[in-house]
């Protein structure tokens, strides 16, 4: 046996031993190998002993550049413009760069005045969101009027270069400053001086912020580097270049951080984003004034993720560690600003440059240390975990969490939702379930008189039902955190808009017959595809829909109210527009918003698809609708005609779905033996479930036109994409009845 | 409406599953375009420290260009192209890097964080990215498993999915893959 054969056998004994107790592994070995398997075997066992988890499971954070391939010598060496004039400008020297873009120093020769020019970098001009992003800088800066704010004059595009146009400030950024005087160290002799000039700085730039706030600008990236001095002594603030403005909101992408970590507020640190609010300024303008006065950043660490982590965890290192020469007051001031707690903060930018001018000239300030109930929750905070906490000091906390916390509870990480119905009289109930099953897991959280209410939930699934008398509304709605909600496609930021869940019934009653009747039961299944355990689920009876949904039925939705329609009925292009003759089909290209505002219009709801799963299976828990292999077979769909070669156009899809659908009720394919059509064929069915690991995703459940029913079990699952529609995809219904 | 390539990269990786190399290398293109578009995306509203997570962008990808019913075969595809893909990024910028090195940089005083910190991982990374065509002659199994739990960042539970094996069998082939790797480089 040569080398590599012995090789192959190893691994493949290697594979079969790796995780037995060490008395089968050996009685393995013994048994099953031949003597040279078996010694490479224990070699390789004793390596991966030796370097077990060596390769992290974690996967790994790359540098930027190393995506940027190509570009990535733009980040490096980009080609000077030292020397060429654009527009009217002509380039003088480079006095500084960041990220995405590069400063000059230029001559505006029509007005014969230097000025800055920001020039974004030629490798970001390919990207729209860049050059966007770069413009609204300019946008943002317009609206602000202060002197202690950078002005921008101008915006600009010439031979594929995108400039702004700026003041130029000739003196150090408050960065150069610092470095410099950590050079210069006996600058400790003029030390109450340097204090005051820094207070009375910072001060200036609190101004400049409230005056930002006030327009509704959020900087976000308040930093030493961001601070210039000009010749008089002023401070200047600049570089808006992430500013978050309401009116261009639209803009910003959802969950990223931004900001430079070591002056992040904790909130940004987490990429709390919708948590973010002007106090976020307040704290990274403490982090300046802490460094301005002990010339250390609050938080130092070996990495990024480092201090990321301390930023959002640890206190600062008490000023009077660093340097016992700075007064008590600017401690507390410094250390008031860099509060973990928004809410505990300064509350705005004035209120610091106020205390700070109460200082200068000798007064009281207005902040506080913190005192005994905050450092108890202070304590409590840092020491979560492993410590048992003495039930005092637990009584304690919960005394000071009860008097502070209860503003911070209501407001952290809720999605607002708008619940309501058309349901005269009804009561409105909110109940919580598991995510995956879809079954309670706790009693009704809200109990509200309607007919329309609004609550702020935690994302997950839930159960929202309307009862009035022996009339019952529900919907079982997976209510999607804020940035699950964010339009990739439109980039529309819903943020702020509440989640809708309208139980608006329309007039027809529930026709019964066209409905069967499942009973009750206890239904197991391992068609999950994450779960690590078969799901055993008790599901109560209920009723589920004979057909899919038509397109007749949805058109009469769409038309008894002002639900909009189905991309490929709008008449926007040409063709594409609601056909009568397809009246019976099965409805498709509707998301699951739009699945459910049917569904409750209709008195039903869309089924877990746990139920989907349960009554398309019965009896007896088959695999098929037909209980033995099929004896016939289906002629595979006709390809979807291509045009261009690439592109897939709506008119040819729906061409396809054309030809290769029935009639929802269209019984000559085969019925479960309860007389469910469809369950594998015609369209798959989207329904109430979602997978949340990973991005947000939808469950749909059966097969469509497009799939083989032999090669399509009832177990067969599909995720997509939150909030978007195609052409395979419909769906039924579900009712439950009192 | 949906994303104009989505069509176009299910059907190319269907054809790819096939043995179609012409769409195999189709996709990775696509892949490539769509991976930088998305890093230069996020990066200018990143600080500059900040890095990008291969997995997270890989992800975004697999929505955007694959944001159709697609068979778990077909999926499997995806995320083996996506990891081949992100290998040869790895490879490619580890190089630039050190020509850079070399050529010595008056750049970026504000990557430094990034680069000081990226290097360890960057640098790993591409130890691997290089031990994989050795590890994939040992075996190729275990490579695979490899490729799509280290450059995509799939799961034990995902991995299994996609391979249609059990997820204990796939955790023992990652530890056969990652000690054969080990092997490779020479571990101490």
């Amino acid at each position: 046996m040569d080398q590599s054969a012995i090789d192959k056998l190893a691994n493949e004994a290697f594979v079969h031993v790796v995780d037995l107790p060490p008395p089968e592994r050996e009685a393995y070995l013994t048994d099953r190998c031949t003597p040279a398997v078996r010694e490479r075997v224990r070699s390789l066992l004793a390596r991966h002993e030796a370097h077990a988890d060596w390769l992290t499971t974690r996967p790994l954070d790359l540098p930027p550049a190393a995506l940027l391939a190509d570009t990535a010598a733009v980040i490096g060496d980009e080609p000077s413009l030292v020397g060429t004039t654009l527009d009217h400008f002509t380039i003088t020297r480079r006095i500084g760069e960041g990220g995405m873009s590069v400063v000059y120093l230029a001559e505006d020769t029509k007005l014969e005045r230097p000025v800055a020019l920001k020039i974004l970098r030629q490798g970001f001009g390919f990207s729209e969101v860049a050059i966007a992003r770069f413009r609204r800088e300019a946008m943002t800066v317009a609206q602000l009027h202060h002197p202690a704010i950078v002005p921008v004059y101008d915006v600009g595009h010439t031979q594929g270069v995108h400039y702004l146009v700026m003041e130029f400030i000739d003196g150090p950024t408050l960065a150069g400053v610092i470095d410099a005087c950590r050079r210069d160290t006996p600058h400790h002799a003029q030390e109450r001086e340097w204090q005051r000039t820094q207070a009375s700085l910072i001060a200036e730039i609190a101004d400049a912020l409230e005056h930002a706030h006030r327009a509704e600008v959020i900087h976000r990236d308040i930093k030493p580097n961001n601070i210039m001095i000009d010749p008089s002594g002023t401070a200047r603030l600049t570089d808006f270049g992430i500013a978050r403005n309401r009116r261009f909101d639209r803009m910003t992408r959802t969950g990223q951080l931004a900001g430079t970590v070591a002056y992040m507020s904790p909130e940004q640190a987490r990429g709390l984003r919708r948590e973010i609010d002007h106090r976020t300024d307040v704290y990274s303008l403490g982090a300046t004034l802490y460094e301005l006065l002990t010339l250390r950043c609050p938080f130092e660490g070996d990495s990024v993720e480092d201090v990321r982590e301390q930023v959002v965890h640890k206190p600062p290192r008490p000023l009077s560690q660093v340097n016992p020469a700075i007064p008590r007051d600017l401690q507390t001031i410094c250390l008031k600003a860099l509060d973990k707690d928004p809410d505990h903060r300064y509350q705005t930018a004035s209120q610091v440059a106020s205390d700070l001018r109460s200082w200068l000239d000798d007064r009281p300030i207005l902040a506080r240390p913190p005192g005994v109930a905050r450092r108890v929750r202070q304590w409590t905070r840092d020491h979560r975990g492993p410590v048992a906490v003495a039930s005092i000091l637990f009584l304690l906390a919960l005394v000071a969490a009860l008097a502070i916390g209860l503003q911070t509870l209501a407001r952290a990480g809720l999605t607002p939702v708008a619940f309501g119905t058309t349901l005269p009289d009804a009561m409105l109930w909110v109940q919580p379930l598991d995510a995956v099953r879809g079954t309670p897991t706790g009693p009704p959280i809200v109990r509200a008189v309607g007919p329309r209410t609004r609550v702020r939930l935690d994302a997950g699934l839930y159960l929202f039902r309307a009862e009035a008398g022996r009339q019952r509304l529900e919907a079982i709605r997976y209510v999607p955190t804020a940035e699950d909600r964010f339009d990739f496609r439109e980039e529309i930021d819903r943020r702020d808009e509440p989640f809708v869940v309208a139980l608006d019934r329309g007039p027809h009653a529930v026709d019964r017959t066209r409905m069967v009747q499942i009973a009750g039961g206890v239904f197991t299944t391992s068609s999950h595809p994450f779960a690590t355990e078969p799901i055993t689920i008790r599901m109560p009876p209920f009723w589920i829909d004979k057909t899919e949904v038509t397109n007749g039925a949805y058109k009469a939705f769409v038309d008894a109210t002002d639900h909009p329609l189905p991309y490929h009925w709008r008449n926007e292009e040409p063709g594409l527009v609601y056909d009568p003759a397809l009246a019976e089909r099965p409805v498709v290209g509707v998301t699951l918003d739009d699945a459910a505002a049917y569904a409750a219009w209709a008195g039903k709801r869309l089924p877990t698809e746990w139920e989907w799963e349960y009554a398309m299976r019965q009896p007896g828990d088959r695999l098929y609708p037909w209980s033995t292999p099929p004896d016939w077979v289906v002629a595979p769909p006709p390809p979807a005609p291509r045009r261009g070669g690439a592109q897939i156009e709506w008119s040819n899809l729906l061409a396809a779905y054309a030809a290769a659908t029935v009639d929802a009720g269209d019984d000559r394919g085969v019925a479960t033996p309860l007389g469910i059509l469809h369950a594998n064929t015609n369209v798959s069915e989207i329904t109430a479930s979602v997978e949340t690991e990973g991005a947000l995703v939808s469950v749909v459940r059966g097969g469509s036109f497009r799939g083989v029913p032999a090669e399509t079990p009832l177990t067969r699952r599909h995720t997509f994409r939150w909030g978007t529609s195609s052409v395979h995809r419909g769906f039924r219904c579900v009712a439950t009845f009192r | 409406m949906t994303d104009p390539a989505a069509g176009n990269v299910t059907r190319l990786l269907h054809d790819a599953g096939r043995g179609d190399r012409g769409a195999s290398d189709r996709v990775m293109e696509l892949l490539y375009d769509d991976l930088r578009r998305l890093a230069v995306a996020k990066l200018g509203d990143m600080p500059p420290a900040a890095t990008l997570q291969p997995t997270a962008l890989i992800n975004e990808c697999y929505l955007r260009l694959v944001d159709k019913e697609i068979d778990y075969a077909d999926r499997l595809h995806f995320f083996r192209l996506a990891g081949k893909v992100m290998r040869g990024i790895v490879v490619d910028y580890t190089r630039r890097h050190q020509t850079q090195k070399r050529g010595g940089g008056r750049h970026r005083v504000t990557l430094e964080i990034a680069d000081r910190d990226g290097d360890r991982a960057v640098g790993e990374m591409a130890a691997v990215s290089e031990a994989m065509e050795r590890l994939a002659d040992r075996d190729a199994e275990a490579a695979d498993v490899v490729l799509l739990k280290y450059f995509t960042g799939l799961s034990h539970g995902q991995v299994a999915e996609a391979k249609g094996i059990s997820e204990a069998r796939a955790r023992r082939l990652w530890k056969l893959g990652t000690t054969l790797l080990a092997e490779i480089l020479e571990l101490e």
